[in-house]
């Protein structure tokens, strides 16, 4: 412990044979002027206007944010929707056309049992047609143009606010 | 006049926006400000620099400074932050230039420095700025602890074992 204690003591005389420069008056003569530049030039930081920046900052974040899920929102669901007419539009293959495959006929028929099954667009647009008359009949106040459009159902916030009368 | 009362003045005239302050935080603080920024950058130029930087953080915030509890520890924390800052910007951390003198008295005083800053480098950070408090600005671990809000036990435990790895650096070194 002693032989320990006596080479830290050793470290320390060792350490102290050198020194740290002294600050040169150029340096201080540097340093303080900027600092009276800085001093004269810019109102000093208020205590209270930290957080209220940063509070700025963070909405200012949080802003850019909703509005980037809104326009990623938006996009997604118009390609969404391209797409599902796409699907709409277009036919379903003939089974007969189908290569053979194990169970085919099986395949076949529930093919055909689900096609005869599936709605008929003109029967669903009548049957929307219909609804939307009962809607309107029920509530008058209520104009079918309030309804927001399609894209603009995935939002996070709406894109107008109406806060006035 | 004690520190505290140094202090006293020195948070007064930064209250009442006086640009005389600046040359009292100077004379009461900059040794041991620049002795600091040396050991944590272990480069006297690049402290410097930082140093001016610091004053002008410290002007900016002058009015919370002004009625701030402790100068010293606030102080030392926009130094710790502004130094961290450089770090980043150069992607340099310790090292680059003379930053330790040799006594006059050393028979080899270059070598001499040189070994002793490659020593002081090869510490981890939190010790090396304890040993370079302690050892060239002669702090009690008290005063340490107060600037860099430790208690006077860590900077002590800390001290300690930097000088231990000292010892097994600079084996060779010691007479």
């Amino acid at each position: 412990m002693n032989e320990i204690s006596r080479e830290n003591h050793e470290i320390e005389r060792l350490l102290r044979r050198a020194k740290l420069p002294e600050p040169s008056a150029e340096i201080k003569e540097r340093v303080t002027s900027a600092a009276r530049k800085a001093w004269d030039g810019a109102a000093p930081d208020v205590p209270w206007q930290v957080p209220i920046r940063r509070l700025a900052v963070s909405a200012a974040a949080a802003v850019f944010i909703v509005s980037l899920a809104n326009y990623c929102g938006d996009h997604a669901i118009a390609r969404r929707q391209s797409r599902g007419f796409a699907a709409a539009m277009e036919e379903p293959p003939d089974p007969g056309d189908w290569p053979q495959m194990p169970y085919s006929p099986l395949v076949r028929h529930l093919m055909m049992t689900s096609k005869s099954s599936a709605l008929n667009p003109a029967t669903l647009l009548e049957y929307m047609e219909r609804v939307r008359q009962i809607l309107d009949e029920s509530d008058p106040r209520e104009a079918p143009d309030a309804v927001a459009p399609v894209e603009h159902r995935g939002r996070l916030l709406p894109a107008r606010l109406n806060f006035c009368c | 006049m004690n520190g505290h009362s140094a202090d006293d003045l020195i948070r007064a005239a930064l209250g009442r926006d006086d640009p005389g302050a600046v040359v009292f935080l100077w004379d009461r603080h900059a040794r041991d400000w620049l002795a600091f920024l040396q050991a944590l950058l272990c480069s006297r130029h690049d402290a410097e620099d930082v140093l001016q930087t610091v004053f002008v953080r410290i002007v900016r915030k002058r009015r919370y400074l002004a009625n701030a509890q402790s100068l010293d520890s606030h102080v030392f924390q926009i130094a710790r932050n502004e130094a961290a800052s450089f770090v980043r910007l150069r992607r340099r951390r310790c090292g680059g230039g003379r930053w330790l003198e040799a006594a006059e008295n050393d028979a080899r005083p270059e070598e001499r420095a040189e070994e002793l800053q490659a020593a002081l480098a090869a510490l981890p950070q939190e010790q090396r700025e304890i040993v370079v408090l302690k050892i060239y600005r002669d702090r009690t671990f008290q005063e340490i602890g107060e600037m860099l809000e430790l208690s006077p036990n860590t900077a002590a435990s800390r001290y300690r074992y930097g000088i231990e790895k000292l010892r097994a650096i600079l084996k060779d070194a010691m007479p």
